[in-house]
This record gives structure tokens, sequence and C-alpha cells, in this order.
């Protein structure tokens, strides 16, 4: 921040003209931490409009905004974790879960307010149990959760009898979240993506509580030494991603309208790619929201575009992998720059 | 980030220092409280073990026989396919029906690897017939081949190694090619019947597209189009084909993206699986769309209301529950009364669900099992 300000000086004190407010703009943006993401996100829709004007369209961007909402959420919160030089791989076996206690929940006849608490308590135990697992057995988490993610998907199945729930109606306000759109174009769990998103990178960037959880991701020992119980963060932040495994459950079964236990297959993979493509380390230490749900972004938006554009299903994993892998250079590209103008 | 890192080195280094006098007392101190607090996360991790143990074998479920002198073992290919429910339930009835023990299990995940290891398990465990869904039509060619010549004799349903020393494979519908071709001559029909004209594009979704079932319905659709193509005075175009994935949501998302991408040139969608009718049903539902002719299998229960509603125009379906009873009283008769076992293919007859049969076909077990 400090650096911005020392060069923003600078930038201020030369002269005007419109090849200068280019540069400038485009030296802001270098300095703007998740400015790499942004341009790989403007190339690459600017790519897929060129190749189909359709991908431009509102209706398209809309169906993006809600595709990346019952991932992004998880994101959010894997984002905290991976800070903290932790993995979670079991947030699609959580999600099952979640999604069929709900649909339990709802197939008994319960409320909807009070199903939906019931499943936000339950990703919380599951996360917790991660975490507390994690601690008492002095594994790493990543160890704990290969095993949990088998555990929870099991646990689904068994609870749904390998069904989807059904016998519940899907009318009324929270189907509505995953159906319908604020003033018509915006999609309701887009909204809740974008709320939670913000609550949770203040919690990140403006408390004490975010503080911890960089300062044991940056340098554990350091941070036990100064009297930060480690342990409780674990468990904290774990408790935190079942949480969000269980919201991104809730706008999953409001889109889809199925309480299934086979959904959250391969959510892991999507969630820890977006947080890594926004610039999180695996070593911990460093991240942000932002930066999170802009590489979710980024990967949604290149499914989207290469299904637009006609990319045979053969090649579209191929090159969607490749594309993700320029997207994160031209990232990784800008950081660089940023960095060694900060450090001179 | 830079602020938070060495604003803690600057609080760190002369805790260290002080700390490191007191180390061992201090660090000692939160080890304690954790073990005081130990009896509440011990107890919680033994419910969270408790919780596993119940599920630790989620792939097995038996059926009290009366007789345990039969016992039989059915080993799916999938233990989350939501269609093959009726099939599980098929089984169960003919367990119930003439008093066998029934074991039931699936692969997780479902891989080759994971259901040879079954098939190998049950062999061992010496059941004395076993029914089974065969993951891949190649790679489980060995392990049902080892069971039969150790004795144990083997059936297929709903899938099939043909190649295999299995006695017999029983489809409780059309084969798969054929379904193909039967959905092509109805698109065509009924192309044909609204005055259709130029050229017809069909977008063809499958959630599975490397399951040879699913390949021969593209296969059968698309050898029929091309006969069909050389006589009808309009054609019959596959401008789309896509992998939906089995995950309802990403399905969903996958079926949107497609409607976004070919929806204004798009008249037909050829939806191969259970999750891809139902999901192209709801989307052309919220787009309000009447012009797209949705041609699906399986009788989700979403399904059968979206086609009520006029969202989907016809889903053909099998009997899994069939399948199920079918094929197992047929090896308990074997067992139970020495009546020799069939060899080669037989098959029951696929029934198309549209809004003219729909009370009929909700009546069905396939239909009242499915939940």
């Amino acid at each position: 921040m400090d650096a911005d300000l020392a060069n923003r000086a600078v930038i201020d004190g030369e002269p005007a003209g419109r090849a200068h407010r280019l540069s400038s703009a485009y030296r802001r943006l270098q300095y703007f931490r998740e400015g790499g993401l942004v341009i790989a996100l403007l190339m690459a829709a600017l790519i897929f409009t060129l190749i189909n004007s359709v991908f431009a369209k509102p209706q398209n961007l809309e169906n993006i905004g809600s595709q990346i909402t019952y991932e992004g959420v998880i994101a959010v919160a894997m984002t905290f974790v991976i800070i903290t030089g932790e993995i979670d791989l079991s947030v699609g076996s959580m999600v099952a879960v979640a999604a069929v206690v709900f649909g339990m929940m709802l197939r008994d006849g319960l409320p909807m307010s009070a199903a939906i608490l019931v499943t936000l308590l339950s990703g919380c135990g599951l996360g917790a149990v991660n975490g507390a697992l994690s601690v008492l057995l002095r594994v790493p988490t990543i160890i704990i959760t290969l095993g949990t993610l088998s555990a929870y998907r099991g646990l689904a199945d068994q609870l749904a009898n390998g069904y989807p729930i059904s016998g519940f109606s899907v009318e009324g306000w929270f189907w509505d979240i995953g159906q319908k759109r604020l003033f018509g174009h915006v999609p309701y769990d887009t909204v809740v993506l974008i709320v939670f998103a913000v609550i949770a990178g203040f919690v990140l960037r403006r408390t004490a509580v975010g503080l911890h959880v960089y300062a044991m991701g940056s340098n554990r020992r350091a941070a036990e030494l100064a009297g930060l119980r480690v342990n409780r963060i674990r468990i904290g932040v774990l408790t935190f991603n079942g949480f969000a495994s269980a919201l991104g459950a809730l706008l999953a079964v409001s889109q889809a309208q199925t309480a299934d236990p086979n959904l959250g297959t391969g959510y892991e993979l999507d969630v820890i790619a977006a947080v890594i493509i926004g610039g999180a380390k695996l070593t911990g230490g460093s991240g942000t929201v932002l930066a999170s749900v802009l590489g979710l972004l980024l990967i949604k938006m290149i499914q989207n575009g290469l299904v637009i554009a006609g990319v045979s299903i053969y090649l579209l994993v191929v090159v969607s992998g490749l594309v993700v892998i320029a997207a994160v250079a031209i990232d990784r590209f800008f950081t660089r720059r940023r960095e060694a103008t900060v450090h001179g | 980030m830079a602020r938070a890192s060495s604003s803690m080195q600057s609080m760190a280094l002369p805790l260290v220092k002080s700390l490191e006098r007191r180390e061992m007392s201090s660090i000692n101190k939160p080890r304690v409280r954790l073990l005081r607090r130990g009896s509440s996360l011990v107890a919680l991790a033994a419910l969270g073990a408790l919780a596993m143990t119940a599920s630790a074998q989620p792939s097995v479920r038996h059926s009290t026989g009366e007789k345990a002198g039969v016992s039989l073992a059915l080993i799916l290919d999938d233990l989350t396919n939501p269609v093959e429910l009726p099939l599980r339930k098929g089984a169960e009835a003919a367990a119930k029906k003439y008093g066998f023990s029934l074991k039931i299990v699936g692969p997780s995940p479902n891989t080759a690897q994971a259901q040879i290891a079954l098939v190998q398990d049950e062999v061992a465990a010496k059941v004395n017939g076993i029914v089974m869904l065969p993951v891949d039509s190649s790679a489980l060619v060995p392990a049902i081949n080892a069971a039969v010549d150790g004795g144990v004799p083997v059936a297929t349903t709903e899938l099939d190694a043909p190649t295999s020393k299995r006695s017999f494979f029983y489809f409780g519908g059309t084969p798969p090619l054929q379904q193909g071709m039967m959905q092509a001559d109805r698109v065509a029909a009924y192309e044909k019947a609204h005055g259709a004209t130029g050229t017809v594009n069909v977008v063809v979704t499958s959630c599975l597209p490397t399951v040879t079932g699913q390949q021969d319905r593209r296969k059968g659709f698309e050898q029929e189009i091309a006969k069909l193509n050389k006589t009808m005075s309009f054609k019959l175009k596959e401008v789309a084909f896509a992998n939906t994935t089995t995950d309802p949501a990403k399905n969903l998302s996958n079926i949107q993206n497609l409607y976004t991408a070919n929806g204004s040139k798009m008249q037909v969608a050829y939806a191969m699986c259970g999750p891809d009718t139902q999901n192209w049903g709801t989307v052309l539902k919220r787009a309000n769309n009447h012009n797209i002719l949705v041609a699906g299998y399986d009788w989700l229960p979403q399904t059968l209301n979206l086609i009520g509603q006029g969202w989907v125009a016809w889903s053909l379906g099998s009997s899994l529950y069939d399948e199920g009873f079918h094929t197992f009283g047929v090896m308990y008769q074997h067992f139970a009364n020495g009546k020799p076992l069939p060899t080669g293919f037989a098959h029951g007859t696929s029934t198309w669900a549209t809004k003219a049969n729909l009370a009929q076909v909700r009546q069905s077990p396939d239909v009242k099992y499915a939940g």
C-alpha cells in the first residue's frame, strides 16, 4: 500500500496526454493486486466474443454469474484454509451430505428456515470434525480430508439410499434464489455470493481474525510463540469451510431443484484451482477473497466460452487446461512486474 | 499482506526472547488445555468415527432371505446412479419371493478396477451366483471368466460384457442401439408431421459419453438419421455433441450453456441420459421456449412432471425393475431346481412415456420405486 502511494506521486507528476493517461491507467492496473486476473478475464471475454457474439449477451453473462455461485462460496472459504497453509479435499463430499440432509428435512416436513439452519449446522459439524481430527491426530489436513472425502460421500449415499431425495415442493422464496433475477437481470444467487464474499473479505483483511489467519500461514512457529492458538484457528477455518460447503449445497439445490447425493462431484478441484489461480500459495500466507472469486470466474468463463465456441468435447478439456495456464501466466507476469517495482 | 507479516515479526521477536526463558511452561500450557478439552474432542471424533463406520460399507446391503441356502450377489456399476434404484428393488423383490440371500455391492469410485475387486471378493465369499452390471465391457472380462472358471456363474443385466464367459445377458428394454434408432424414427415422424423443411438441427447430450450403452444410443441414432435423410424431404443434422456430467448442478449449467450457444438454431435436443432429459426440459421451461423438441430417456419424477407440462415430448424407459426381478429369478431357479441357465441375450421392450400415458407410467414399479 505504501509503495502504491509512492508510485502514485510519480504517476501524478507526469505530464497529461492520452498516451500518458493510458500508460498511467496501465500502471495503476499493475499495482492493483488482482490486476493480472482482471486483464486475463477481459482478454478471454474479448476472444470469446469475437468467436461468437452470443458470449457477451446479457443472458449468457447472467448465466455465468449464476453458475459460479455454488463453487464461489466454497472458494471464498477455501481461501482462508489455504492461507493458513492447509488444504481441504472433502468440500465436494460435504456438499453432497448437506444437500441430502436438506432434502430429508424438507421431505419430512420441516419448515424451510429450520431446514436451512440444520443444513448449515451440519456443514459446520463436518468441517469441525475435519479440524478436530487433524488437531487430535496431529496429521496434516490434506491427509485427513483425503479420508473424509470418501467417508462423507459414503455418508451421503447411505442417507439418501443412493437416490435423489424427492417428495417436496419446489415453490417458494428459497427456490426463487436459484431461478429468478433481481431487477430481471441479476441472479439472486449471485447476490448471495457477492454478500458472502464481501463479508468474508472484510473479515480477512480488516479484522484480527484475518490477521491471525495470515500470521498462521506466514510463519506458524512465530504465530505460536506470539501466543496465537493455531489449533483453534485451524479448526475454525475448517468449520467455516464446512459452513460454506453447506451454503454452496443450498445454492446448488436451489438451482437444480434436486437434493442429490451426486452433488459436489469434483468441486474440490475447481475450488482449489480457483484459489491458486487467484495467487494464493499452497504453502500459505497469501491470498485474497477477491482473487479467488476472480479465479473461479475465469475458469467458468473459459468453460462457458469454449462450449459457446463449439469446441469438441474431447478437445474441450485440453483447451480449457491450456487457457487456464495462459491466464495464470498473464497474472504471474503482472504480479512479478509489480513486485519488481515495489522492491526496486 | 506485507504489513501483516512484518507486524507479526515485530511482535514476535521480543516475545520470543522473553518466552525462551519460560519456553517449556508456556508451550505446555496450550497442550494441557488441549488435553483437558481432549475428552470432548475425542467424543466428537468418536461420533464422527461412528458415522463413518455406519457408512464405511455403503456398497453393501443385505436382504434377509428366509432360506440362506442360495446366496446371490448383485454387483452394480455405480452406487449413485438414480436410474438403477428400481433394479435393486426388483432384485430385493425376487429375494423376498424366492427366499434366497441377496447381497448388493457397487464400486466406489465407479471404475473397472474397483468393480474387478468386488467380483473377486464375492467369489472368495463363496456366493452361488453373481448378477452384475459391468462398468467396462472389456476390462471386466478376465474377472468374469475367472469367476465362471471358479464355479460361480455370472449373468449380466442392463450393461453387458459380451466376449466374457457370462451365462446370459438380460436387458429390460430394447437394446441401446435399437433405442437410438427408435428415437431417430420418432423425431423424424414428429418433424414430418409438423411440416419441417430444410435442415432440422439436433443437439445431442450425454452425461456418461464413454459408457457403452450411451455410445450405442448415439450410434443407433446417427445411423438411422443417415438412412432417413436419403428419403426425407428435410434433413436431420447433428450440430453439437456434449458431455454434460452426472453432477446435477453442473449438468444444468452445461445444458444452459449449450442452449445459449445453439438455442436459436436448434430444433431438437436428443438427451441420452435421465438428468439431461430433465434439465433440457427445465431450461426450456425457464426460457418459455416451445420451439425445441426434447427427446429423452428414463423416467425420473421431475422428467415425468415436465412431460405433463409439455416441456419434454417423450422419454423412452426400460424396466430396470424387471431386470432385477427376472434375472435373479432365473438364477434362483437354476440353483434351487436345477434348471439350466440360458445363454446369449434376451430383452424386454422399452416404453415411451408421453403426456397421453403418463398416469399409467406413474403406476409402474420403475416409477414407484424411483422415489
